[in-house]
Order: structure tokens, then C-alpha cells, then sequence
């Protein structure tokens, strides 16, 4: 019994804080349950209450990096997903590839807690096996004790008292229970806007007119459309021949609907087996499931039975999508409304807090019901631009936020913010905003309406590796920005010094932002950081570099893997020593072994010291110790 | 006053015009030759007149689209102005550039276009998709350099590679203002002015001398009964490289009964083509009714195709089994017996049709 009680609890999250307000209904499996007559209709199902900090709805992306923000900053936080695996569109169920502002060429590749996750990918997972990319982002989720997580839980309904959501409720079918969540804030990362509509708060679909925000790419007339759907499948080449039977409800496709979509590799589908620009993407998915199901096996009877491919005879499906992945659908309205000109020209917002970096990618809304178009036209950017946390909060309630593509943005506007790495950045940007507004009592635009707060959330965002356009560190609490900082080497352009200039990566303005340091031949160069007057510390904090500049992201497609690094990525630091000084003195030692994060945290007892002597001993490749910021704090435990 | 239904005047008319014409071109310094005629005139948001006239060919039909244009470029009229002909091709698709010698076209601070300048330039106003068309020109220019320097018609060294890529360097002002020029209003002038032109004899052109984007135009024009009178460009079609043109052709041949002995040729070159032309074609003969001669020759070719094309031929025998002649069942018998051992299930079934018989 007690095991059971255990077991169940833990399922649950009450350990890591999530309140079952009616424990009776917590306890194990009561005998009665079993030897009385069953319960008839819905009390069939278990009702179980939590009461939480922050509920978020969609463990996609932008899901994940919420929960794990809004937990690692302390909130207790119950992360509900209707699908047995996380990951949304990336998962191995869907495998789109996390797209991002990597599209622009230059060095802005996306950091944070999506980074986090992609090293451990390409760490972890070399092998490059979607169902093991699942369980890295499992593994994140799972061992961070803040969060309660509960899989194959759908949210169904939703209670909202005047501007505030109260809670929702969700229902899991494999363990027939049905779970009110109750919560100070709610994060709608269902990429559907579910949670919105459900409490009545507006929201936007189809495409707007060029009239209404003046956006050039827009159309003459407002409508109903948008962007479809994509069913994604995997394939694999044998040493024979291997032959396909399409089924009699596939699509026939011949050799014109290809002129503007090339079959020239088969081991990954095509982003442009798309539907449903013309449907309704969410009410009808049923339907768009079965038709897309239609074109995905006419393009491969195509691509093998048409005579026209014979270099496809050997290869054969091994994998095909059940869960089309969604572009568009509803979009919540904040405080503001980002549009084409936000995306294409970067505004300086006080409230940014993420970018984004696709280009301006709309997709006509036939797909492949009208091969004759071009399956997407895109407006390329001249650089990455802001998003702000307005647009990241419902207008109509005071605990209601979004993150993913339901977010405040014109339809011409999501074209480019639509992206799971961009998504993943809002995930993170909300998550670190929701526990502000739960610490102090506030709402986003009571965050956004006070510049101290907006400054510490933006803040805390940079210290946890969040990049956000024109914001430098300058957190007090940070003491290595008062130190003076010398070095054993340093390379011309790369000085010292650069580690605690507020810059933690390449922002392409001409300065490296970087310590660096040659760490061949026996070479063990050290970076210290001098205090005038002693400091007590037990925490240093540092980010290292990790070749932003390059893509890194799981993906079945070989083009799209051919030039990433899977593994450590050889310019982050691996070995180095940590040393606490005063007066001369080594005070604290420490040896930190195998790093690959990007950014790393050491913890340790409080210390006085003087100085930090860290010394590089080795890098995962390079022959430079590259170092981008060292901050130093006195945490209180 | 001029009466202008006399003879005398319409001679003074014309005269006049083709004088003003010609002062206008040689002070541009462009060649004008009197049988091109003046189509429109355009008024760019400069206030600059630009005046359209259509080029014909020796046999008098419309072969492209120019104006001979002379415009300020940048704003507040740092730069020189440019003075450039442009050429259009008959829909409306940017054609060419023709500087004018000794008023070359320049980046800022008068650098002379390198020949990869002009490259990028031509592919920059070919595309009618270009970002400059969503793009106002202030947000393209790096305006926070200093005016007089070499960046005012530049791109910030942050810019990314995606985005400079489509641009011309230190010439932003003369793409954006070319661009918007050929590509706007002027464009589907000129597309609408040769849809209400179009004659046998100007398709019979664009089927045979132009471009590919000309093949298709024509071709989603040709209607049914035309068919047969554009035979002979038709099959000219199938025979060029490009598979899209080949296959949309073969799409529009009538009946082969109607176009033998010609058609036959598409079976004894059979193995000429590229595999989605091959395709095309076997679809082609097992829409229509295939009489014993096509028949024959199909027979001819059978050693020459591979396994799928086979299915499909033998599909074309099956349907028109009433058709095939003693000689026929005789080579095709021939043709399964020399297969011998490596007979499939196609095969046998294709036997039994012809014992059968």
C-alpha cells in the first residue's frame, strides 16, 4: 500500500510541490474500488485537483523551455502534454527540424535552454535517432524536481473569473483520470491557442489585409486562409531492390507537379507535402490527416513506380508521420500586434525578449491541391529582430501568456516568428517572465509598465543564456563586472578584458566579445579576475562558445546534417581548473571535467577571496581556450 | 491647326514624330529604328516620363519592350542619374540593360561596375520575387553612415549573407529604383498589351525562339482545335531538352491517328529521351486508339525499354489488341520467346492475349 501511495504521488509531482487539494483521491487504489460496484459514466474517471504556480498547456518547444524556466527560477510548475512524447512538431512523432534564425548565415544560432538541449542532442544522441531525441528532452523536463510533468493528458475546458483564468481541466485517457489544474499563471503553448479560446480571449486566423498593418506581402482582401500542414515520413536505402504498392486511396501524381518541388534525395520527406491553407487546420484534421496520408504515398508511388526515378529501386519507406505538423492556426492578441515591418526592420523594444531570424516564409494555402504554384516564396532578412514580452501575454486576462506560433503576430508576421527554434526562445522568455509575475504579484503588462521589473526579467533572461538584441549585462549582483581581469596569453582582438563587457557571444558588431588564448603544445593558458577589496563568492558562472555560427539541429534530412558538428563542438572549453585566491593564497580548488554546455554554473561553498584563477587545460578541439563571459556571485541558498 | 485626316498632315504628323524621336534617341544615344512603335507612357514616382516602345523583328513581329530611361537614383539626388535603356521581353519580364558608352553605371563614389556587378545586377531585376519588392528603400540603405561616404548606398557589415546576396553592393539605389521601374505597373502594361496582340504567326515565334517562359505561355493558350495547327511546333518541342516544355507539349498533340506518320518518330526516338518524357509518351498512346502501324512500331522499340515502360506498352497492345496484324502477334511472339527463361508474370499474360487471338 504504501509503495503504491508513493508511486503515485511522485507520478503526480506532489514531491516537487503541485498540491492534490482532495488527497483521498491521491491515496493508492482503495480495495472498495475493486469489490463494489463499478461507478457508472463519468465517475468512471478519477478527478485529481493541483494547485500549482504555473500551469503550462503544450509540451512542444516552446512548452518545454517555459516549464524548465519558470521551474529552474523556482516556481512549482505542472507541464501538461497531450501527446506520450514531448517535442511537438521536433518530436520523433512529427521531425520537423528545429528551424531558427541559423537561416540567416551569421552567427545567431539560438542560446539558452534550447542550447542546452541541442548540445545534449548532439552529445548524447550522435547516433541521430529521433526516439532518443524524445527522451533528451524527457530527461530534461524529468529531473528538474519544480516540474510536475503529465503525458497523454489533453486539456479540454477551461474556468476564467473576470480577467483571470482560474483553471483547466484535462483528461487523460490511459489512466482515466480527469485533473483540475489550478494555477496563478497559465502558459497557452498548445500552438493551437486552445486554452485561449477556451476562456474567450480573442484571438486572430486567416490572413489579414494589406490595409490593415500596411504589409506588402499581404493580400488585397482579408481571408480565411493560411498556411497548411505537412506530413513528414523517413526513408532508407537496402542493398536490393525493394518494391512499393501504393494503396488505392493514394493521391496519382506525374511528373509536371514537380516542377517546383524537387524529389532529388528521398531519405526525408518533403515540407511541402502541405495541406490545408484552404481547411480549417484544427477542426478539420481528420480529414487533412487522411488526404495528406493520400499525397505522402502518391509522392513516394511517384517517386517509385513512375519509371521516371529508377535510383529510388532500392530504397524503401522506414517511417511515416501519423500527426501532421501544423504551421498556422489561431493567433492570441497582446498588447501588441507584431507585423511585417517589425520583422523586417529590428525595433528597439524596451520589453524584447527574444528574436527571431527566419525570413518572411508564407506558404500559398493550397499546397498540394495546386501544384502549379511555388510551394512557399521567402523574403529573406537582413538580420535578426526583437520580439517583446507584449506580444507574449493574452490582452484580455492578467495570467494568461503564450509562447509558440499562437503568439501576438499578423499572419504575414508568423510566417517568420512560426519557427520551433524562435518558439523555443519564447517558451523561455515566458517561463522566466511567469515566475517574475508570480514572485511579486504581477501581470505581464504589469511587468512590461514597470521598467525595474522589465529590467530584471531581461536580466535574468541574459544571465540564463537567453541572447536578447540590444541588452548587456548589467546585473549588480553580478561581482565579476568590478573585477580587473588579467591573462597567462591572449590572442590580439580577443582580450582579457572582453569577458566581463556585459557581451556573451558574437553580435557581429566588429568586437570579438571573446577571451581567447592558443591551449596547444603543453599550453595551459589562465584567466584571473582581481577584486580590490576581497569578495565572498560560491558561484562562477561561464559561458563558453559553441560555434554559434554553425547549424545544430537534429534532422533527417542529410543536406541539413551535413555540416553540423554532432558531438562536443570543438571550440568549447572541456577541462579547466577553478581557483579562489586570497592574498596569494589558494583558498578554493576545483577541477571541472568534460564540459560541452555553453553555458556552465559551479557552485560551491561561500569563499572570501580576492581572486578567480581559472586555468584552461583542454578544449573539445580547438587550439584556442575560448572563453565569453565569467560572472561571479554570492548566491543565497 | 493641322487637319489630321489629310494626307499632308498625317505626313507632317509623322515626320514630326519620328524627328523629336530620333533628336530624343541620339541624345541618349540609343539606336531607334522607325518600324518600333510607342506603346504607353509611364510617369515613375520621380515624375520621370518613360516612354514604351515595342521593337519588331524583320518580319514585323513584336520581338521585345524598351524605354530609353534617364532618372535621378538616390535620395535627395545624391548620386548621378542614370541613363540606361531597358528591354522587356514580350511579357513583360525584364529582358537586358544597354548602358550608354561614357555614362557607364556606377556603385557610390562613381566605382564602375565589374562585370559580376552587371551579372548580379541582370539576376537581381529577373526576379520578379526579389526582396526589394517588400522592402522600402530607406530600410534598405545603411543610412546611419555618413552621408558623403562610400556607404551611404551600402548594407551594414552585419547584414546577413542571405539577405546581401540579392543585392548589388554599393549600388542598392540603382537596383531598387531598375527594379520597381521594370517589374511594376510598366511589367503588366507591356504583359496586357501583348495578350491583345497575340497572332498565329507571333505564337509560331514564341513557340520556336523564345524562351522557355514564352513555351509556357503559348502552350496554356493553345486551345483544342489549335492543336493540329501548331503540330509542327509541337513536336519541335518534344525534341528540346527541357522535360516540362517536352511533356506539356506531348499533352497537347491530337490523336495520333491524326498526325501519322510523324508521330511515329516519338516511338523510333524513344529511347532519345529523358526518362519523364518516355513517361509522357506512353501515357499519350494509351489515352488514344493505337492502330496497327503504331502498333508496329511499338514492337520495334520493346528491347530498348525498362520493366515499368514495359507494363505500359504492353498496356497499349492489351488495349488495342483488335489492331494487331499477323506480322505484329508474329514479332511480339518472337520478342517473348527470346526472353526465354526471364519471362515474368507481364510477360506471360501478354502471351496469352496473343494465343488468344
Amino acid at each position: 500500500m504504501n509503495d503504491n501511495r508513493r508511486t503515485f504521488l511522485k507520478t503526480l509531482g506532489l514531491s516537487s510541490g503541485a498540491m492534490i487539494l482532495n488527497p483521498f483521491e491521491g491515496t493508492a487504489i482503495p480495495a472498495e474500488k475493486f469489490l463494489n460496484q463499478p461507478a457508472k459514466g463519468l465517475d468512471i474517471y478519477t478527478r485529481r485537483i493541483i494547485q500549482t504556480d504555473i500551469a503550462v498547456i503544450g509540451g512542444g518547444m516552446s512548452g518545454i523551455c517555459a516549464a524548465l524556466a519558470a521551474a529552474r527560477n523556482g516556481a512549482k510548475v505542472v507541464l501538461i502534454q497531450n501527446r506520450s512524447r514531448l517535442g511537438g512538431n521536433a518530436s520523433s512523432e512529427i521531425r520537423m527540424h528545429i528551424s531558427g534564425s541559423s537561416a540567416l548565415r551569421q552567427v545567431w544560432r539560438e542560446t539558452g535552454i534550447l542550447e542546452e538541449i541541442m548540445l545534449d542532442d548532439a552529445v548524447l544522441n550522435p547516433q541521430n535517432a529521433y526516439p532518443m531525441f524524445d527522451f533528451v528532452m524527457y530527461d530534461k523536463v524529468i529531473s528538474e524536481p519544480n516540474i510536475t510533468l503529465l503525458l497523454d493528458t489533453a486539456l479540454f475546458d477551461a474556468k476564467a473569473n473576470g480577467r483571470k483564468v482560474e483553471q483547466i481541466v484535462a483528461f487523460c485517457s490511459p489512466t482515466e483520470e480527469i485533473y483540475e489544474i489550478k494555477a496563478k499563471h497559465f502558459a497557452d503553448c498548445t500552438g493551437d491557442g486552445t486554452l485561449a479560446a477556451l476562456v474567450g480571449a480573442e484571438y486572430m486566423r486567416g490572413r489579414e489585409a494589406e490595409s490593415k498593418w500596411n504589409e506588402s506581402l499581404a493580400f488585397p482582401e482579408a481571408d480565411e486562409k493560411g498556411m497548411g500542414n505537412s506530413l513528414l515520413f523517413m526513408a532508407d536505402k537496402f542493398d536490393k531492390p525493394m518494391p512499393f504498392k501504393a494503396p488505392e486511396w493514394a493521391r496519382k501524381f506525374q511528373f509536371e507537379d514537380f516542377r517546383h518541388r524537387g524529389v532529388s534525395s528521398f531519405e526525408y520527406g518533403y515540407w511541402w507535402i502541405e495541406l490545408g491553407g484552404e481547411y480549417d487546420t484544427i477542426s478539420d484534421g481528420h480529414k487533412l490527416h487522411r488526404e495528406l496520408l493520400a499525397i505522402l504515398f502518391g509522392v513516394w508511388d511517384y517517386i517509385k513506380n513512375s519509371g521516371n526515378h529508377p535510383e529510388s529501386e532500392n530504397w524503401a519507406l522506414t517511417w511515416v508521420g501519423m500527426i501532421q505538423g501544423k504551421r498556422e492556426s489561431r493567433r492570441i492578441v497582446g498588447d501588441y500586434i507584431m507585423t511585417q515591418r517589425d520583422v523586417q526592420i529590428p525595433q528597439e523594444y524596451a520589453d524584447g525578449v527574444a528574436y527571431g531570424g527566419w525570413s518572411l516564409d508564407d506558404h500559398p494555402p493550397a499546397g498540394m491541391d495546386d501544384t502549379s504554384l511555388k510551394p512557399a516564396r521567402q523574403v529573406p532578412l537582413k538580420g535578426p529582430y526583437p520580439i517583446p514580452l507584449r506580444s507574449l501575454y493574452s490582452k484580455d486576462f492578467d495570467n494568461l501568456w503564450m509562447a509558440g506560433r499562437n503568439i501576438s503576430v499578423s499572419h504575414v508576421a508568423l510566417s517568420s516568428t512560426r519557427v520551433m527554434a524562435t518558439c523555443a526562445t519564447l517558451g523561455q522568455a515566458v517561463g522566466v517572465a511567469m515566475q517574475h509575475a508570480v514572485a511579486r504579484n504581477l501581470t505581464g503588462r504589469g511587468i512590461v509598465n514597470s521598467p525595474k521589473d522589465m529590467q530584471q526579467v531581461r536580466q535574468t533572461l541574459l544571465r540564463q543564456d537567453q541572447s536578447i538584441l540590444y541588452v548587456v549585462n548589467q546585473d549588480e549582483a553580478d561581482l565579476a563586472r568590478k573585477a580587473s581581469v588579467t591573462a597567462s596569453d591572449q590572442d590580439t582582438g580577443f582580450e582579457a578584458s572582453n569577458v566581463i563587457d556585459g557581451v556573451n557571444r558574437d553580435i557581429q558588431d566588429g568586437k570579438s566579445h571573446q577571451w581567447r588564448a592558443r591551449v596547444e603544445g603543453g599550453k595551459e593558458p589562465w584567466i584571473q579576475l582581481k577584486w580590490n577589496t576581497p569578495v565572498s563568492i560560491n558561484q562562477i558562472e561561464f559561458t563558453f562558445d559553441t560555434g554559434l555560427h554553425r547549424y545544430l539541429r537534429i534532422s533527417g534530412q542529410a543536406v541539413v546534417m551535413k555540416n553540423q558538428i554532432r558531438g562536443r563542438q570543438p571550440e568549447t572549453v572541456s577541462d579547466f581548473k577553478i581557483e579562489g585566491l586570497l592574498n596569494g593564497k589558494v583558498v578554493y580548488s576545483d577541477f571541472v571535467m568534460n564540459n560541452y554546455y555553453r553555458k556552465y554554473v559551479h557552485k560551491f561553498e561561500v569563499t572570501k577571496v580576492d581572486s578567480v584563477r581559472i586555468t584552461v587545460t583542454k578544449t573539445n578541439g580547438d587550439a584556442h581556450a575560448r572563453i565569453f563571459e565569467i560572472r561571479c556571485y554570492n548566491e543565497r541558498t | 491647326m493641322l487637319n489630321v485626316k489629310s494626307p499632308v498632315s498625317r505626313i507632317l504628323s509623322l515626320a514630326i514624330r519620328v524627328i523629336v524621336l530620333l533628336l530624343w534617341s541620339t541624345t541618349m544615344g540609343f539606336p531607334f529604328h522607325q518600324n518600333d512603335q510607342h506603346i504607353f507612357t509611364y510617369r515613375t514616382d520621380r515624375e520621370v516620363d518613360v516612354r514604351i516602345f515595342l521593337a519588331v523583328d524583320k518580319d514585323e513581329l513584336p520581338d521585345h519592350y524598351y524605354c530609353d530611361l534617364f532618372t535621378p537614383i538616390c535620395l535627395e539626388d545624391l548620386c548621378n542619374p542614370i541613363e540606361i535603356r531597358l528591354e522587356w521581353d514580350l511579357l513583360g519580364n525584364f529582358r537586358n540593360y544597354q548602358e550608354v558608352k561614357g555614362k557607364e553605371i556606377t556603385k557610390f563614389d562613381h566605382e564602375p561596375f565589374e562585370e559580376d556587378d552587371h551579372k548580379k545586377l541582370k539576376e537581381i531585376l529577373s526576379d520578379k520575387e526579389s526582396l526589394l519588392q517588400d522592402y522600402h528603400i530607406e530600410d534598405l540603405v545603411d543610412t546611419t553612415q555618413k552621408v558623403y561616404s562610400a556607404e551611404i548606398d551600402g548594407l551594414t557589415a552585419a547584414t546577413s549573407k542571405t539577405f546581401a546576396d540579392k543585392l548589388v553592393p554599393g549600388a542598392i539605389y540603382t537596383c531598387y529604383t531598375l527594379w520597381h521601374i521594370i517589374n511594376g505597373e510598366i511589367a503588366d502594361k507591356i504583359l496586357a498589351h501583348t495578350q491583345a496582340n497575340m497572332s498565329e504567326a507571333l505564337k509560331r515565334k514564341m513557340l520556336l525562339r523564345g524562351s522557355v517562359a514564352y513555351q509556357d505561355f503559348v502552350l496554356d493558350r493553345i486551345l483544342p482545335e489549335e492543336r493540329k495547327t501548331f503540330q509542327p511546333e509541337l513536336f519541335e518541342l518534344i525534341d528540346r531538352e527541357n522535360p516540362f516544355i517536352a511533356i506539356k507539349s506531348i499533352r497537347h498533340l491530337p490523336d495520333p491517328n491524326k498526325l501519322e506518320p510523324d508521330v511515329w518518330k516519338l516511338i523510333r526516338n524513344f529511347d532519345k529521351y529523358v526518362l519523364p518524357v518516355r513517361s509522357a509518351i506512353i501515357q499519350y498512346f494509351t489515352r488514344y486508339p493505337c492502330n496497327t502501324s503504331a502498333l508496329k512500331e511499338w514492337v520495334q522499340v520493346l528491347g530498348t525499354l525498362s520493366e515499368q515502360q514495359k507494363v505500359g506498352v504492353y498496356g497499349i497492345f492489351e488495349k488495342n489488341k483488335s489492331q494487331l496484324d499477323k506480322t505484329t502477334i508474329a514479332g511480339l511472339k518472337a520478342y517473348l520467346e527470346r526472353r526465354n527463361d526471364k519471362l515474368d508474370g507481364h510477360d506471360r499474360k501478354l502471351m496469352l492475349i496473343l494465343n488468344n487471338l
